[in-house]
């Protein structure tokens, strides 16, 4: 994925707060989805909507926050990592998800933190790895082509 | 042609699903190297990590690929927002996209 070119994000400062707020509403979206299905299926009989409702109310606003946390952080690392670092290939990610999962584990204690960080680290490691394979796969499908420009002239005034 | 919400949900799916399946992998084969089989012997545990966060992972990936819409009506930061010196950065139209836009408004007068 290459993210250069991609204008439907937001630039750098600014894709930290999209990604927040997406991270949010996928957090709780889902685990609306999730903790309805459990809160229902957990209730007695007869009082499956109640039980579903509650849940779902107490816990998928929780989801979404640790969403939130995590993609904020997330992507406000990847920003720092492309300020720092003048390029933008996986390693990118896979470093912020590493640092990531280490700070937010980070009152845990070193090891705690260690492990977090290297699940963060293996988890978008993973997600880049597939998403070459993806491109690699869908390449031939669909090459890139030359876009035909149209001949236009140049808008008046300039 | 815009892909549909289901056909986006799908595509996120497929690709959680895989996510899922290689993070259950590695995560299955590290508590099996540390904790052991337990009562179902090795492969049972291995598979049953590696379902249900291929599951979860799908699940996440589907809603998630559903309210990233990359189309036009997408919710952006309001330009106006943006340091002055971002907003050169900000291409909210492709330049292709501008030509023909204004290839269209030369047709028309």
């Amino acid at each position: 994925m290459t993210r250069a070119s991609d204008h439907s994000r937001d630039p750098c400062p600014y894709v930290i707060f999209s990604d927040l707020g997406a991270s949010f509403a996928m957090g709780a979206i889902g685990g609306g989805i999730w903790y309805g299905i459990k809160g229902a299926k957990n209730s007695p009989r007869g009082e499956g909507l109640q039980g579903a409702v509650t849940s779902l109310k107490a816990r998928s606003p929780v989801l979404g926050g640790n969403f939130a946390v995590w993609g904020g952080l997330f992507s406000t690392f990847d920003c720092a990592m492309k300020g720092i670092r003048q390029k933008e290939d996986p390693w990118n990610s896979i470093a912020s998800g590493f640092l990531t999962g280490g700070v937010l584990a980070a009152r845990g204690g070193p090891k705690v933190a260690l492990s977090s960080a290297a699940f963060g680290g293996i988890f978008l490691a993973v997600i880049e790895g597939l998403s070459i394979v993806v491109s690699r796969a869908f390449a031939d499908q669909n090459r890139p082509v030359m876009p035909q420009l149209p001949e236009v002239a140049p808008p008046a005034g300039h | 042609m815009e892909p549909s919400k289901f056909e986006r949900a799908k595509v996120g799916a497929m690709m959680g699903g895989a996510v899922g399946l290689c993070i259950g992998f590695v995560i299955g084969g590290y508590s099996l190297m540390r904790y052991g089989p337990g009562q179902r012997g090795y492969v049972d545990t291995l598979a049953r990590t590696m379902v249900s966060t291929t599951a979860t992972f799908s699940f996440f990936m589907a809603v998630g690929s559903v309210i990233r819409a990359d189309d036009e009506g997408r919710a952006k930061i309001p330009i106006e927002w943006y340091h002055e010196k971002d907003r050169a950065r900000a291409f909210r139209t492709p330049p292709v996209v501008i030509l023909q836009q204004l290839q269209q408004q030369q047709q028309q007068q």
